[in-house]
């Protein structure tokens, strides 16, 4: 069965289109990513869903229901993680998952045992009685999670989890989202990560400007810039290296240039590598290493905006 | 459900806050101190003595003879009765502070003029005067069923007790504590708008307020749980400053206890509501209701007293809803009269729901 089937799907502020016809169909039991840089319509597109927007134009279904016509019934299957941490300071651990899973009709030993066994499933049960303002930003996110999946929703949307954490927390997260998926929840997760997505998701739509640009798996996106060989180049010193005159060379397509690094992307019927590292021996830089890339999310973005995804 | 999950939030949010708590206690009782012992100079009086009077009853009829019954009753009391010679001449005096008030009793009607400035013994006389004529109303009412009855009850001017001739007993006037007990607290409670206005922005500064709307909620059912909780708190606020400013700094707060509790909860409900529309309708609740809420409070009395306002500020302190109450609590407290009750309660808790019905709108169209 579906979980979600969005057509046509339009939202406008003023004369600005923050969702431009967007289509998508999302099956139960997928990690679903939303990829896109920031502004993009990935925000708007989760508040439609949530209920918290109305659209313009379009349809939206959750489990074959239409959320205008029957908000709550959808809302009663979807648990949100918001963007930005939303839980009371002065409640407890406890008190706040307890607080929303109520909300979600829970009641009596059946809620206090779903808010027991959330809290030790996002590594808190330790924390129960402690309030929020006594947490570090990663046990903040995992509470921020924790609120919304006590009730056991069959869709989970998480809004850039991972925002602002430590390496240590975000691993936690990551590896909740999967744990979560195993128990049969259908995950929509949105990231400018490309790195998180890329890890966790099964299927992945490219926003851009309220459009979906691509959508498909990891390896089909991938496969859009199959014609791309990407070379890294790192020098000794890139204040000689000009860009333009790179960009000259035959075939290539890109030039990025960082602290030590030349990101050189051509197209891949275009052998020019002898032509590259000629143009760093005629100029005299000395080259330390010299390796090709593949293609990742971050490419596939490049090649059809034009644009970094955290430009 | 929805509503009672908001509800004990709130209060547990509320009794958590222990910093806005003992400020919502602590402060009105620190000002019925301060206030109360300073300014003690300008309430010289605990009880009133000699209230003159001057009254206007040409005409011969019923209500005149009755009338001299209270002019009896009231010189036992301690009132001094003069005889106008005019009712002109008589307003005039009454203006200039010659006199507490003129009653003018013509054939059907007793009216009754008051000097601003002598409210307290006005509002005495008003309230004794008010039993008299519940009195007179209901040997009207004997004489049309069995006139004899009627005249012998008459003649007989001792016999009261088939219409308790209600007086205000000790004939107080309030003291500069017993004053500021009532209009600190009534200032204070104007105050707890910002608690209303804390209970909505609240939600929006900790990013909650989306989490809350994609619940399967119904709106009205969050917003109800937050007004209830909000109330709550509040009104248990203002009863322990009562139990404290009653007991412990033994200000009089009359025999009408109950009906005070009504007004204040009006209030609450006033107050409670207009900071959480404020909370809707401006970014910068806290200033606006900085600015409404002493404006409020001076218009109603709350740091002087109306009666010695001029005219035209006497007209604009109409437009203080707390000014109601507390004008309501005083009649309450020192005249035993109920006739402001209804009106100051119908005044905020009119007020309340226009307020509530902005909230409600606003709340509807709340998106992210």
């Amino acid at each position: 069965m579906k979980m979600i089937k969005v057509e046509g799907l339009i939202k406008k502020f003023g004369d600005n289109a923050a969702v431009d016809n967007i289509s998508l169909e999302i099956e139960e039991g997928e990690i679903f990513g939303l990829l896109g840089p920031n502004g993009a319509g990935k925000s708007t597109i989760i508040n439609i869903l949530c209920g918290l927007l109305s659209r313009d134009r379009g349809k939206v279904e959750i489990l074959g229901r239409d959320i205008n016509k029957d908000p709550n019934a959808a809302k009663k299957n979807i648990g949100i993680v918001p963007q930005d941490i939303a839980i009371y300071d002065d409640l407890t651990a406890f008190e706040n998952i307890s607080f929303f899973a109520g909300l979600y009709g829970l009641k009596g030993n059946l809620l206090k045992n779903r808010v027991q066994e959330t809290l030790e499933f996002v590594g808190l049960a330790d924390k129960a009685k402690s309030r929020p303002s006594d947490f570090s930003g990663g046990m903040k996110r995992r509470l921020n999670i924790a609120c919304a999946i006590a009730h056991r929703p069959k869709l989970i949307i998480m809004d850039e989890p991972t925002v602002g954490i430590d390496p240590q927390s975000r691993n936690h997260i990551l590896q909740s989202v999967r744990k979560l998926n195993e128990l049969g929840s259908t995950i929509i997760y949105t990231s400018h990560y490309m790195e998180e997505v890329e890890e966790l998701c099964s299927r992945i739509a490219i926003i851009d400007h309220g459009k979906v640009i691509a959508e498909g798996t990891n390896e089909e996106l991938k496969g859009i810039v199959t014609n791309i060989n990407s070379v890294w180049i790192m020098v000794d010193s890139v204040s000689r290296v000009n860009a333009d005159a790179l960009r000259a060379i035959k075939g290539v397509v890109n030039v990025e240039i960082a602290e030590y690094l030349i990101k050189v992307d051509s197209s891949v019927d275009m052998n020019n590598l002898d032509k590259l590292i000629l143009y760093f021996t005629e100029n005299l830089i000395a080259i330390k290493s010299i390796e090709t890339k593949t293609p990742n999310l971050e490419s596939v973005f490049l090649t059809l905006t034009g644009r970094k995804l955290r430009d | 459900m929805t509503m009672i999950l908001v509800f004990i939030k709130e209060i547990k949010q509320n009794l958590r806050n222990v910093r806005a708590m003992a400020y919502l206690v602590l402060f009105p009782i620190i000002l019925i101190l301060v206030l109360g012992t300073a300014l003690s100079g300008a309430f010289d009086q605990s009880t009133i003595k000699d209230i003159d009077i001057i009254y206007a009853s040409p005409n011969d009829g019923p209500l005149a003879q009755a009338f001299k019954s209270f002019i009896t009753k009231g010189g036992e009391m301690g009132f001094t009765f003069t005889e106008a010679q005019s009712v002109q001449e008589a307003q005039d005096r009454v203006t200039n502070g010659n006199y507490a008030c003129f009653i003018n009793v013509s054939d059907n009607e007793v009216e009754i003029y008051e000097n601003d400035k002598e409210a307290f013994k006005a509002n005495l006389v008003e309230g004794v005067l008010g039993s008299f004529i519940q009195r007179y109303k209901a040997l009207s009412q004997i004489a049309v069923v069995n006139p004899v009855v009627a005249s012998a009850l008459i003649k007989d001017q001792s016999s009261h007790d088939f219409v308790k001739l209600s007086t205000p007993g000790d004939l107080r006037k309030p003291t500069a504590m017993d004053y500021y007990a009532v209009t600190m607290l009534t200032l204070i409670i104007l105050y707890s708008s910002i608690t209303g206005a804390h209970a909505i922005k609240d939600e929006k500064t900790a990013k909650t307020l989306p989490r809350l709307l994609c619940a399967p909620v119904k709106k009205y059912e969050v917003l109800t749980g937050k007004i209830l909780g909000t109330l709550v708190i509040t009104s248990l606020q203002v009863v322990v400053v009562i139990l404290i400013s009653k007991f412990l700094l033994k200000t009089y707060w009359g025999d009408h206890m109950l009906a005070i509790l009504l007004l204040l909860a009006s209030e609450v409900a006033m107050a409670v509501s207009l900071g959480m529309s404020v909370a809707f309708l401006f970014r910068n609740e806290r200033g606006v209701l900085n600015f409404l809420i002493p404006l409020m409070a001076f218009f109603g009395g709350s740091y002087i007293q109306v009666n010695n306002f001029s005219k035209t500020m006497q007209l604009i302190a109409n437009f203080s809803p707390v000014g109601w109450i507390n004008r309501a609590i005083f009649s309450l407290i020192y005249s035993n009269d109920y006739s402001s009750v209804a009106k100051a309660i119908s005044i905020n808790l009119c007020l309340a729901a226009i307020f509530v019905v902005i909230v409600s709108f606003s709340f509807r169209k709340e998106t992210v």
